[in-house]
């Protein structure tokens, strides 16, 4: 088995640079086949732990920021690499802190679109062939088509090599996402105002303020003094409301415009099952047209919201016009 | 008391019937979500998986009104200002649809808390006089449950005033308490067959797997408290975000504030949750858990440990926890955080300090 062999190169790969590593980050099995759930790697025995496969759904460039002094190796998919370029581009870490183990990936499961084909509470057990998911379920085998069951943000993908890594762990994987429409938001915005308004809030109404979309966001990197929590000046009230969880949502995707990279993690995250990563989409749409610009790809490229200078170098020479 | 039938066409108006006379939480689904709303007509409630979030918010709702005040300032002499308070209006007898037996007994712990600490909480006290619990049994175990390791199971009746068995065409209804069996009045009693499938079905329910001796947990715990290692490693997977403490049946921290607007304003109580940095973050600018693993401990702790230090159970029997086993916090955990390992770790780990 491919992925088998490749994770056992992980394995390798991580031991050998252990020694110059506080740990690294990657994925270990989680309660139960079809869940992965990162690992902080300080020992051999740690590594032996690693896995790599579909279901290692988690961005662990989540963990990056804040740990500033450490050396720290990650394990990333292409979607995760982004994450990491543009915390480079923002300058919230230090390249030369970090090793990448840069993992080519053909898509992640979203368990969301397992659930709505299969009851998986009881899943016992999860094959992935090229084509299909074989999930072993109490009352027998279920087989779904993989392309069903993948991300979103896989079947557009089109990063799937990490732009950026120490050891590619391959082999490098051929682009097979197609060109994003943003068919998504594009229906979406054919309804009206009033009808747009009502939808989100319905979703947001079952919000619980527990902040996993913030949290499980690799550019949330506000802490603690995230207005969402802040009571000087006190932004948002305490209480459980319509329009404080959507006044959050807008100032998250807002604070994120052409910085987020699509990942998916907010959405993912979420207990309650809210779309909110359309947000964000909406805004990076904008962002593509205004400014051709595409977050996390380019080391070099500033961000073009972080090119605000309180002084500009010149005002623009008009002539003589009276 | 009679067991009665409660058919799968008669659910909705059997829960109209109800919504005349209590506030009616019942579980419907949104999304991916299984939610609990105020009964509302066109609802149709959905009994067939465990909501995604607990039944807690019917006793412990997230925004609870405290009191609201409005300030006046003396128009002749501005350095004046009178106040005036209102209570909130008391709670509505209520009726919680849906819950599973895992959350029914969250009351109980809550009660340990709100009730039984010396102090009384009135308003959770009337709360919790004021609402029922119509549970439905459950038919198996999913890979998250593990009610069994805090002494309930996927039929247990502590804290349920009805339970109800699914069986072929709707469920077996049957009063716990007298509350309950108020509430099933107008049903008909289950016919014979009917009896005799649920007899098979509880006869063939699902054997959990061995659940650990918690026993010794509160001790080796305490022996883990300094290890930092160990609890670094356990929260290496944390993002320090609310989905367990606030999905749970049983975590019970909430915060209060004063919410202005203008010269009025209202006291509120919400959940807070431990897992955030700032729930212990000092006014002097100190935080004595400002790490994500201090925290992790401190959640893990006090189910495991502090709450059966202060409400021992028999001598040598198995500890009361401060859990009921639902699994939520491993079901919705965006990174898959499983408190029964954490649990399993500091036994295993402990025993040699």
């Amino acid at each position: 088995m491919a992925e088998e062999s490749r994770t056992a190169r992980l394995i390798e790969a991580v031991k050998a640079e252990l020694p110059n590593l506080d740990f690294v980050l990657g994925y270990s099995r989680g309660f139960d086949a079809l869940h992965a759930t990162p690992i902080s790697v300080r020992t051999g025995a740690d590594a032996d732990q690693l896995v790599f496969d579909p279901t290692c759904v988690e961005n662990l460039a989540t963990s990056l920021y804040g740990q500033s002094g450490k050396r720290i190796g990650i394990v990333v998919k292409g979607c995760d690499s982004r994450s990491i370029i543009e915390l480079m581009q923002e300058k919230l870490i230090v390249r030369e802190n970090l090793v990448i183990f840069g993992m080519p990936c053909r898509g992640v499961l979203d368990l969301a679109k397992v659930r709505v084909r299969a009851d998986i509470t009881q899943a016992r057990g999860v094959a992935f062939g090229a084509e299909e998911v074989r999930l072993l379920l109490p009352d027998g085998e279920r087989v779904l088509p993989r392309r069903d069951v993948l991300a979103d943000k896989c079947l557009r993908c089109r990063y799937p090599n990490p732009l950026v890594a120490d050891h590619m762990i391959g082999p490098e994987v051929e682009r097979a996402g197609e060109e994003d429409s943003y068919a998504d938001l594009m229906a979406f915005e054919k309804l009206t105002e009033q009808e747009r308004f009502d939808f989100w809030k319905r979703q947001m109404s079952r919000c619980i303020r527990c902040y996993a979309c913030r949290n499980a966001c690799p550019l949330c990197v506000c802490k603690h003094v995230c207005l969402a929590d802040s009571r000087e000046p006190h932004w948002l009230s305490a209480e459980a409301n319509l329009q404080e969880k959507w006044l959050f949502q807008v100032m998250h995707a807002l604070h994120l415009a052409g910085r987020c990279t699509e990942c998916g993690e907010c959405q993912r995250s979420c207990p309650m099952g809210i779309p909110i990563l359309l947000l964000k989409r909406k805004m990076n749409r904008e962002l593509k047209e205004l400014f051709n610009y595409e977050a996390g790809v380019d080391p070099e490229a500033v961000p073009p919201l972080h090119t605000f200078q309180m002084e500009e170098e010149k005002i623009k020479d008009r002539g003589q016009l009276w | 008391m009679v067991a009665r039938f409660l058919a799968d066409d008669a659910l909705t108006r059997q829960a109209e019937t109800w919504a005349r006379d209590y506030r009616l939480l019942a579980p419907v689904r949104e999304g991916q979500a299984v939610v609990y709303r105020t009964w509302a007509p066109d609802m149709r409630p959905f009994l067939g998986r465990p909501p995604t979030a607990s039944a807690k918010q019917a006793l412990l709702p997230q925004t609870e009104n405290l009191l609201t005040y409005t300030y006046r300032k003396e128009p002749t002499d501005l350095t004046r200002t009178e106040v005036f308070l209102a209570e909130p209006l008391p709670p509505e007898p209520t009726v919680v649809l849906g819950a599973r037996p895992c959350d029914a007994r969250a009351g109980k712990l809550l009660d340990r808390v709100f009730l039984e600490r010396g102090v009384k909480d009135e308003l959770y006290a009337r709360r919790r006089a004021a609402t029922l619990f119509v549970t439905v049994a459950c038919e198996s175990m999913e890979n998250t449950c593990f009610c069994h390791w805090t002494g309930g199971g996927p039929t247990s009746e502590e804290g349920s005033d009805v339970m109800l068995f699914p069986v072929s065409g709707g469920y077996v209804a049957r009063a716990i308490t007298e509350a309950g069996e108020k509430l099933l009045a107008a049903l008909p009693e289950a016919p014979a067959a009917t009896m005799e499938e649920l007899a098979g079905i509880l006869a063939h329910l699902p054997e959990p797997g061995p659940a650990p001796d918690l026993r010794q947990a509160p001790e080796r715990f305490l022996k883990l408290f300094d290890d930092m290692d160990f609890w670094t490693d356990e929260s290496a997977r944390c993002l320090s975000c609310g989905v367990c403490t606030y999905l749970c049946p049983t975590c019970s921290c909430f915060n209060i504030t004063d919410e202005d607007w203008g010269l009025k304003g209202k006291r509120v109580r919400t959940w807070d949750t431990c897992m955030s940095a700032l729930y212990t973050l000092e006014g002097s600018g100190h935080n004595p858990r400002s790490a994500r693993a201090q925290r992790l401990r401190n959640r893990v702790g006090h189910k495991f440990c502090y709450h059966p230090r202060e409400f021992p159970g028999e001598t040598g029997g198995q500890p009361e926890v401060s859990c009921t086993g639902c699994g939520r916090c491993i079901k919705s955990c965006p990174v898959s955080v499983d408190i029964r390992r954490i649990v399993r770790d500091i036994l295993e780990k402990g025993e040699g300090k």
